[in-house]
């Protein structure tokens, strides 16, 4: 019951708060370069958002390339890695189960950059911080 | 074959060389040349930047040897820094024809102190007139502070440019510089606070969505380079390398 209201309203505060939690941790990955892809070697991604399924299994990534050219070529490349990926963000994410992750290309910049506006607010930083409640 | 070559400005007595773009810390980075130059600030009245610093074009070979760089700046700072300096700033820095513009043919206030939902009105005003501006003309013919930062960096990225920030500008620079430039901190010191315009009221008072999605809109790969600079010092506290 509580599910159903919960995907009627949008996404929950967990769902919101381990999305935005892979994001960090995508964006740092890809920062550091540890993806060894001749195709991905090259191109700089930046992770506009991650939308986590209502059970938190599934993160769907939205990514695009600087610039914005070649964004299918990418996220096909990153879902070739998908398996690498998964691990490190498991690894880093310090939590009990390993979502599966889907890359598709980002096409609304509006919303990376709304999403970032509001990721940044004082008071919504301060609840991303808070930890997970009890399951 | 000609080498390619990418046109920065200089200083003349020390290898010290950066792209500068106006709205992303221009009158600091040129004062500061000045600065390591001569010792002293420009004399001149406080906004002139000195005209006499080198422009020179300098091929990758010659720019990695040097301490050169870029800057980025949050496009959200860099279009409201335009609309307190230029739309209604003090009768010495602002664009009178801008003015004009705007008072003409969008809803644009000019009364001597403005409300916050007035302030709303001009920011969507000039962003109404960036729009049509950015659409019309390439971004070689787009008046430079207001123009694109990604068409600049582009140039700066492939001639392998280190990006800085301009909210950390004055500590990134001492870092990258490594001791190479003599009495940099000393002239970092000597230009610091110059050039700062003053402000009726603060930006977090008159952001609202609708601005902040208008110039997201308008710059969108601006916001994606500053975000791809910004996590890489934050992460790795050194300039991150950017690919195209």
């Amino acid at each position: 019951m509580a599910k159903k209201q919960n995907s009627s309203r949008g996404p929950g505060q967990r769902q919101l708060r381990v999305g935005e939690s892979i994001r960090r941790i995508l964006s740092e990955i890809f920062a550091r370069g540890e993806i060894h892809d001749p195709e991905l070697a090259h191109v700089s991604i930046t992770v506009g958002e991650v939308r986590m399924s209502s059970d938190l299994s599934v993160a769907t990534v939205f990514v695009l390339p600087l610039g914005g050219e070649n964004a299918e070529e990418v996220s096909k490349a990153l879902a070739r890695n998908k398996g690498e990926l998964r691990h490190l963000v498991t690894k880093e994410l310090n939590i009990r189960f390993s979502p599966d992750l889907r890359f598709l290309p980002d096409l609304t910049f509006d919303q990376m950059a709304e999403t970032t506006r509001l990721l940044n607010l004082d008071a919504v930083k301060r609840d991303l911080a808070k930890p997970d409640e009890p399951e | 074959m000609t080498e390619p070559r990418l046109t920065v400005t200089s200083c003349e007595t020390q290898p010290l060389s950066c792209q500068i773009a106006l709205k992303v810390g221009s009158t600091f980075l040129r004062n500061l040349l000045y600065v390591v130059d001569h010792g002293e600030a420009f004399s001149s009245v406080e906004r002139e930047y000195p005209k006499e610093l080198y422009s020179r074009a300098l091929t990758r070979e010659q720019l990695a040897s040097e301490v050169s760089f870029f800057v980025v700046r949050d496009p959200i700072a860099r279009f409201f820094s335009l609309y307190f300096d230029k739309a209604i700033g003090d009768p010495d820095s602002r664009f009178p024809w801008l003015v004009e513009i705007l008072t003409r043919h969008r809803v644009f206030h000019t009364d001597a102190e403005l409300s916050i939902a007035q302030h709303r009105d001009n920011c969507m005003a000039l962003l109404g007139f960036l729009g049509v501006r950015l659409r019309r003309k390439g971004n070689d013919t787009i008046n430079p502070h207001w123009n694109k930062q990604f068409a600049r960096a582009e140039k700066a990225i492939k001639f392998g440019l280190p990006p800085l920030m301009l909210e950390n500008l004055d500590r990134q620079i001492i870092q990258i510089a490594d001791g190479r430039i003599d009495g940099l901190e000393a002239a970092i010191s000597k230009v610091k606070g110059r050039n700062r315009s003053p402000r009726p009221v603060e930006v977090e008072d008159i952001i609202t969505p609708e601005i902040y999605q208008k110039i997201s809109k308008l710059y969108p790969e601006d916001i994606q380079l500053y975000d791809l600079v910004k996590t890489g010092w934050e992460l790795m506290g050194k300039p991150p390398e950017i690919s195209l």
